[in-house]
């Protein structure tokens, strides 16, 4: 289907990636090794779908490296406080959600550029968070914290669970909402959202306190891995996350996206960092094959896009 | 709101819209002065008139788009306080504009529904209904289109009937079309017909603009002519021919207050012949311009004339011959334009001619800061000497010339526009619209500084929907129409009917 | 009054001096000065002012670069991975081949110059957006720079012929790299605001449409900004070798956004058009300024992380409300008015929603604090008191729970000798920024410099420096170069934990068992200290043993968790994981835990007080620590000592506090061997 371009271009270059691996290295496909892939990239998978949000209205949000980090050391001082690990995952989502809040607030009452406003808030709250905890661990949390009190494997079914539901829902409401529809008007043109009477400043205050708030979400699911919380956690989340939806073909421009392409990019760049290991390759090339994916998506989806346009403009006379 | 909902249906004979007196003025520019119309019940309602005359402002005065400075507006006998484009929606207005204004990345099935779902109750989208309801929309107008295509990959065609399906599913009973068949194909008009046809046998008004005269006296009820922003007449479309339309649309001559003065014509400055570009659909274009002349181009909105321009400034770079001089030449950017001297004043004064934000000074030497500078830095002292031998020569109202182009009004940022070029020196000068919304002052002065320039031997290319201007300015005319250049008239050949026809796409005995 | 002030500031705005209203941004400067000089010591000299040039210039040449680009409606996150690049191209080139300096410049030039051109052609030549672009470009750029040095490598050892350009001075007073940024600054203004290019990118920025009709070449201007921008970046990579006397591949990590926040500090619009030279230097030296007063200060730097972000959405922020209208009001008068609405009701509750989430924050701040177990006495400035010696500690990342472990013992010893003591270094592994926290201290005037060296090369030219000033300079942890410093605090030689660590492998695993190591980043130096002498002891004493693979970790525990579960699966013949790198000691424990793999054993160089549980659960079989709280004791304490002159220098052991007498050999400390840390005694220590 021709709507699906971008997406079949991923999803070919991970198919790819498979045929490969499946000839040189049959281990990778193991139940554990795919079990492990997709808890390490649930997070990212869960902050990218608040990211395609936020890129599909033509925003774009670099603090979620540091909200994933306060999120996960509020939930850990919540925990260690004593309260039960449910009330400490929802404390680290409202959290989540009013650091988005106020990204959301400047960017759309005051129409501060997006970009702006989270690169001052990335760097005040991560150097806050610093400050705050003197890069001090989170230890000594309560021998409930880790898998939310159930066992691992109860966590991965739950997880698995949890993030096929918000990709679904995710999709689901972008296509069936009057409010995702909106995010689409929006970013694709503003001022004839505002014409047929959408509120496009609200909806824009809507995205980013809802990318907060699944950023929140994915720290909780991350902190309850381990015993200990680290309070560095989620440095260069932002560009891994940004790279992942730009590779599923959103338009950094707006309007353009797709949920399925997201979870592609996630996935295709979530799955080549261990593909490396287990080809023998260096993990020192992995950076370089990462920025080498994204450009040539990126280079993809616009020669793409060009034409289209292209067809478009050929009518004669479009004055 | 459904029609039959409304309390005063029962009154038959009360007008569906009223406009009295309607007036608005831009910078200065009086647009439309003490305008009025009525649209009655099943009534197709024409407005004609000269580009520029005051059509587009009345209706958008009607769609709530602007706001009139003064007069009133009446829907179905009860005056309207405020308007904006949600209270006219919801009195049962719908428009249909000249040029679409779609969410390019959305399908066609959902730009028609966002516009008229509105504030719908409903928290979820159901695309069952919206496809069906898209497509049926669609085949009313009479055309087939994928709903599921996305807006960004129509033709402009396209876009119109989706902006035409948009007004129809909108439960209007007052339809506003601006020049909607201008992009379509006749068969698509006749379907378009038809289907105004059926909305006034149901009642509606429809409010009915456009140039095509042949399609307003096929279906019109009543015409209401405009003229520089009045109503000259309003005639029962039986009681009126062609001829007599176009007479009261152009009015008497006013070529005398026109600076015309005689020039020695030199020679053939430009001159193109079967000029084509496929991608803005110029076909077959020839003609030249000799030094010190000044070439009229006339024709409709989106004849091409434009286009035209475009093609020889390199804005969009067409393989044909172009001579400058005498010697065949390829154009393939406006760089290269201006190293050949060529200027060009475009037709959208505040995205193309001057740059808003920036100074007077800055603007005066854009296209020209090689003679400001040396090694490539700019001589600042040079720079505002330039600006400022401008703005006195021309008389540009500002404070300084590093005085910001935005504030000026529209006059004074026309001449900034105008004297870009002029520091240049070209050979040739294409002006697009150079008086559109000036004020009548400034709009003289222009006129008198175009004529200073083909004395000192300039070539000029004349772009202008003013028929007295063109007439009153022009050494030739050239009429073009739907991308083909129609016929050359000369100076004494040329009429404003002549003109007009031609424009309207028939050969003209008089060449 | 009130009048001549606005008259003024109309005639300023309007002046061609401060085009761009940048008068706000230097009178914000000047107070920050005029603040600094009155209660930061050290602050209001000349040698404090050159100091502040010098390690501007780096970041100044790539905001210089960013200027014109933010102009012209673009941005380029690239910069600061081709300064990565550029460096590691000048080092393997000349560093490691010999070859001819012009050379190694040419090269490095035109490597910046193929970095810049790839960003040019596909933004201006394809037409992608920046962002998109220079994001897939600062991925790629660094990761060449990591691939070509498989991140291990760090040139150094540059002629001093050469460094001079990076440390030295002219006339003994302004640093050598001054002139070659002024140049280059004089030439960028030339280009913005008086060069026919510059004039064309403000008409690009505002209007590219526009533009293009004014008959002026877009394209090709954009172009030669990117492409001018990858050329100075690498111009700033060979200064930046110069000054810290190494090339590594992460060098420049973060300079984008630095650069980003400076330009539009300086009041550039990120949508284009506005935006001067002048306001973008102000802005750098704004931020420039800001982190040496709080480190004159003895701040902690990521205080002015903090600064940074809130006055750069408070600028901004107040630039909006001032230009900005609502419904054709200003902000204020419509805040007062729509209260009373109820169409409003939204905006009341996002309002609310705001405030609701900015207590949470706070709140949460508060709590934090409050559970916080380590005091935060350091902090406390001892501006006022000039009695009380002034001890200086640096760790080499603060937060490294090593260090933090650490300190933890500094400030033990801080109370009992009733000294000050500053604990400040770099967030993260920065040879730079620990150059630069010296020379701060320098200026302000500390009693002792006790330093964790993250590179040799590129410290000890400052703490000679330190030494000139008769400041007594340590090194623990990782030592500099010896003439560089007066003692080393050794807590244990590289050797001895290699030798220690291959041992244990060796007991825990059969004689021709494999092993996986894990390391922290792989250009720190003593990490690869230690893996290089592991892999002498394998040779030379198990020879049977093999070692699999060396991953990084970039000392994050959720990396070394990953990378644990990869080589489980990859070379499922290891059975055993050694980190050398503290927090990967629990990541790996977890990765183990969880693939229930009770065959594989994990050692390492960690902290007790992570590994806890492991150690219990017998998933971490050992760990090999010195005292790190007793390491901390000590640096506060030698430093103490050597600014009373107490250590004699023909001194074989010294007396420390409650760590008693401690041996002192070839001016080094020596805190004694490494502890075997297990199940057994790891209950009995408390760090």
């Amino acid at each position: 289907m021709k709507f699906y371009k971008k997406e079949i271009a991923v999803a070919v270059a991970i198919l790819g990636l498979m045929v490969v691996l499946m000839f040189s290295a049959p281990g990778y496909f193991s139940r554990e090794n795919l079990t492990d892939l997709f808890l390490a990239n649930a997070p990212v998978m869960i902050i990218a779908l608040g990211m395609t949000l936020v890129i599909l209205l033509g925003e774009i949000d670099i603090s979620v490296g540091s909200v994933f980090a306060i999120c996960g050391v509020v939930m850990g001082v919540a925990a260690r406080g004593g309260s039960p690990v449910a009330i400490s995952g929802m404390a680290a989502c409202v959290v989540g959600a009013a650091c988005g809040a106020l990204n959301g607030a400047l960017v759309a009452y005051l129409r501060v550029p997006s970009i702006v406003v989270t690169l001052a808030t990335m760097v005040a709250l991560r150097d806050g968070l610093r400050w705050q905890t003197q890069g001090a661990w989170i230890g000594n949390l309560p021998s409930g914290f880790q898998w939310m009190g159930t066992t691992q494997s109860h966590y991965t079914v739950l997880t698995v669970g949890l993030v096929s539901l918000l990709i679904v829902l995710t999709a689901l409401g972008l296509r069936y909402l009057r409010i995702g529809r909106a995010v689409f008007a929006t970013g694709s043109n503003r001022a004839a959202a505002r014409i047929v009477g959408i509120d496009t400043q609200w909806i824009s205050f809507f995205v980013f306190t809802l990318a907060g708030l699944l950023t929140g979400l994915a720290a909780m699911l991350n902190s309850v891995r381990f015993h200990q919380i680290p309070s560095n956690l989620g440095l260069g989340l932002e560009m891994k996350v940004i790279a992942a939806v730009a590779v599923g073909g959103a338009a950094i421009t707006g309007g353009s996206g797709t949920v399925l392409g997201t979870v592609l990019g996630v996935i295709l760049l979530g799955a080549i960092g261990p593909a490396l290991t287990f080809l023998g390759v260096s993990a020192y090339w992995e950076k370089a094959i990462q920025g080498g994916i994204i450009l040539g998506a990126v280079a993809m989806n616009v020669i793409g896009n060009h034409r289209e346009k292209n067809a478009a403009d050929t009518d004669p006379l479009p004055n | 709101m459904p029609i039959d909902t409304h309390p005063r249906r029962s009154l038959l004979s009360e007008p569906l819209l009223k406009a009295r007196s309607i007036t608005k003025s831009y910078a200065g520019v009086q647009a439309l002065k003490g305008a009025s119309l009525e649209l009655l019940r099943g009534e197709v309602h024409a407005l004609v008139g000269e580009n520029g005359a005051g059509k587009s402002t009345l209706t958008k005065v009607i769609t709530g788009a602007i706001t009139a400075d003064s007069g009133t507006l009446e829907v179905c006998g009860q005056q309207v306080a405020r308007n904006d484009p949600s209270i006219s929606r919801s009195l049962g207005i719908a428009a249909v504009y000249q040029q679409p204004s779609l969410f390019p990345h959305l399908t066609v099935a959902e730009n028609i529904a966002l516009a008229l779902e509105g504030d719908g109750s409903s928290w979820t989208v159901d695309w069952k209904s919206r496809y069906a309801r898209a497509k049926e929309l669609i085949e009313r107008v009479g055309a087939s289109i994928d709903p599921r295509r996305p807006a960004g990959s129509l033709t402009m065609a396209e876009q119109q009937i989706v902006e035409i399906a948009k007004m129809l599913g909108a439960k209007a009973r007052i339809f506003l079309m601006d020049e909607p068949t201008a992009l379509l194909t006749d068969r698509e008009v006749d379907n378009l017909f038809q289907l105004i046809g059926r909305l006034r046998d149901e009642g509606a008004g429809i409010l009915y603009i456009s140039h095509r005269l042949e399609e307003i006296l096929s279906i019109a009820d009543r015409i209401t002519v405009l003229r520089d922003g009045e109503v000259i007449a309003c005639r029962d479309a039986a009681e009126v021919d062609r001829s007599e339309l176009i007479h009261l649309m152009v009015g008497r001559s006013i070529r005398s207050i026109f600076p015309k003065r005689e020039v020695p014509i030199g020679d053939i400055a430009l001159e193109v012949r079967n000029l084509r570009n496929g991608s803005v659909g110029l076909k077959d274009i020839s003609f030249s311009v000799r030094r010190g002349e000044i070439f009229g181009l006339a024709g409709l909105v989106g004849s091409g004339r434009t286009e035209l321009a475009r093609t020889l400034f390199g804005l969009t770079p067409s393989d044909s011959t172009i001579l400058l001089g005498g010697k065949p030449t390829r154009i393939g950017s406006p760089t290269e334009a201006i190293r050949r001297g060529i200027g060009y004043v475009p037709e959208d004064r505040r995205q193309h001619g001057v740059i808003l934000e920036m100074g007077v000074a800055f603007n005066i030497s854009l296209a020209n800061l090689q003679s400001v500078s040396k090694w490539g830095l700019i001589n600042r002292d040079k720079e505002d000497d330039l600006a400022k031998l401008y703005v006195d020569e021309m008389r540009i109202k500002t404070a300084s010339v590093s005085g910001v182009a935005g504030t000026l009004s529209g006059g004074n940022q026309q001449k900034v526009a105008l004297a870009r070029w002029m520091a240049i020196h070209p050979r040739i000068m294409i002006l697009d619209e150079p008086t559109q919304g000036v004020d009548v002052g400034s709009k003289s002065e222009i006129h008198d500084l175009v004529m200073q320039m083909a004395e000192r031997g300039v070539a000029i290319l004349l772009i202008s929907s003013e028929l007295p201007e063109i007439l009153g300015m022009s050494d030739r005319i050239g009429v073009m129409h739907a991308g083909r250049m129609m016929g050359i008239l000369s100076r004494q050949a040329a009429t404003q009917s002549s003109i007009m026809t031609m424009a309207f796409g028939h050969a003209c005995s008089g060449v | 009054m009130r009048r001549i002030l606005t008259h003024f500031r109309t005639r300023l705005a309007n002046s061609r001096l401060f085009p761009n209203g940048e008068w706000v941004l230097l009178l914000a400067l000047m107070a920050e000065i005029a603040f600094f000089s009155a209660i930061a010591p050290g602050f209001f000299t000349l040698g404090n002012f050159f100091e502040v040039l010098r390690f501007s210039v780096e970041l100044g040449l790539l905001t210089a670069a960013m200027t014109p680009i933010i102009i012209a409606g673009g941005i380029d996150l690239s910069v600061g991975s081709t300064v990565g690049l550029a460096a590691v191209v000048f080092g393997s080139i000349w560093g490691n081949g010999h070859l001819p300096i012009w050379l190694a410049v040419l090269v490095t030039l035109l490597v910046g110059c193929a970095s810049g051109a790839l960003n040019a052609l596909m933004i201006a030549g394809l037409r992608l957006p920046a962002l998109i672009v220079t994001l897939g470009t600062y991925s790629l750029y660094r990761g060449i720079a990591e691939g070509m040095t498989q991140g291990a490598v760090s040139y150094t050892g540059f002629p001093k012929t050469f460094l001079a350009l990076g440390q030295g001075y002219l006339w003994g007073v302004i640093p050598m790299q001054l002139p070659i940024f002024l140049l280059a600054i004089v030439g960028y203004v030339l280009l913005v605001h008086r060069s026919v290019i510059g004039r064309a990118l403000y008409a690009i920025g505002f209007n590219p449409e526009g533009a293009l009709y004014a008959g002026l070449p877009v394209r090709r201007y954009e172009a030669l900004i990117y492409l001018l921008s990858g050329i100075v970046s690498s111009l700033a990579a060979i200064i930046y070798v110069a000054h810290l006397g190494l090339a590594k591949s992460d060098m420049g990590t973060g300079y984008e956004l630095e650069a980003i926040a400076a330009v539009v500090l300086g009041g550039a619009s990120v949508f284009g058009g506005r935006g001067t030279l002048l306001g973008s230097m102000l802005g750098l030296f704004f931020l420039t300024v800001l982190q040496n007063g709080m480190h004159l200060l003895a701040m902690p730097s990521e205080l002015t992380g903090v600064l940074i972000g809130t006055l750069l959405l408070a600028i901004v922020s107040f630039d909006r409300l001032r230009t900005m209208t609502v419904r054709g009001r200003k902000p204020v008068a419509y805040l007062a008015g729509w209260m009373k609405r109820a169409k409003e009701r939204r905006l009341i509750t996002v309002g609310s929603g705001i405030i609701l989430g900015l207590l949470l924050v706070v709140s949460t701040i508060w709590i934090v604090r409050s559970v916080k177990t380590s005091g935060t006495a350091g902090a406390k400035s001892a501006a006022g008191e000039p009695h009380r010696p002034v001890i200086a500690v640096m760790p080499k990342a603060k937060g490294d729970p090593y260090f933090i472990s650490a300190r933890v013992g500094a400030e033990e010893a801080a109370r009992e000798l009733g000294v000050d003591l500053i604990w400040d270094g770099p967030t993260s592994l920065d040879a730079s920024q620990q150059n630069e926290l010296v020379e701060n201290w320098i200026t302000r005037g500390v009693d002792a410099i006790v330093v964790a060296v993250e590179n040799k090369g590129s410290i000890s030219t400052v703490l000679r420096k330190a030494r000139q000033h008769h400041i007594p300079v340590l090194t623990w942890d990782a030592d500099a170069e010896p003439d560089a410093r007066d003692f080393f605090l050794n807590q244990a030689t590289p050797e001895g934990i290699a030798n220690v660590l291959t041992d244990e492998a060796a007991r825990l695993l059969p004689p021709d068992g494999q092993l996986a190591i894990i390391t922290g980043s792989l250009s720190a130096e003593n990490q690869n200290e230690w893996i290089r002498f592991i892999k002498r002891r394998l040779a030379s004493k198990y020879p049977g043993l093999s070692l699999a693979t060396v991953q990084p970790s970039d000392d994050d525990r959720d990396k070394a968790f990953a990378q644990t579960q990869t080589i489980l699966k990859v070379f499922p013949k290891v059975k055993l994981i050694m980190d050398i790198s503290a927090p990967a000691v629990p990541g790996s424990a977890e990765a183990v835990q969880q693939s229930r793999r009770k065959d594989v054993d994990v050692i390492g160089l960690s902290l007790p007080a992570i590994c806890r549980p492991y150690v219990h659960s017998e998933v971490v079989q050992t760990i090999v620590l010195w005292n790190t709280r007793d390491l901390g004791y000590l640096t506060v304490y030698a430093g103490w000592l050597a600014s009373q002159h107490k250590i004699p220098r023909t001194a074989t052991s010294i007396q420390v506090g409650r760590l008693g007498r401690l041996e002192v050999r070839n001016s080094e400390i020596i805190l004694g061997t490494p502890l075997i840390i297990n199940k057994e005694n790891i209950d009995h220590l408390n760090f």
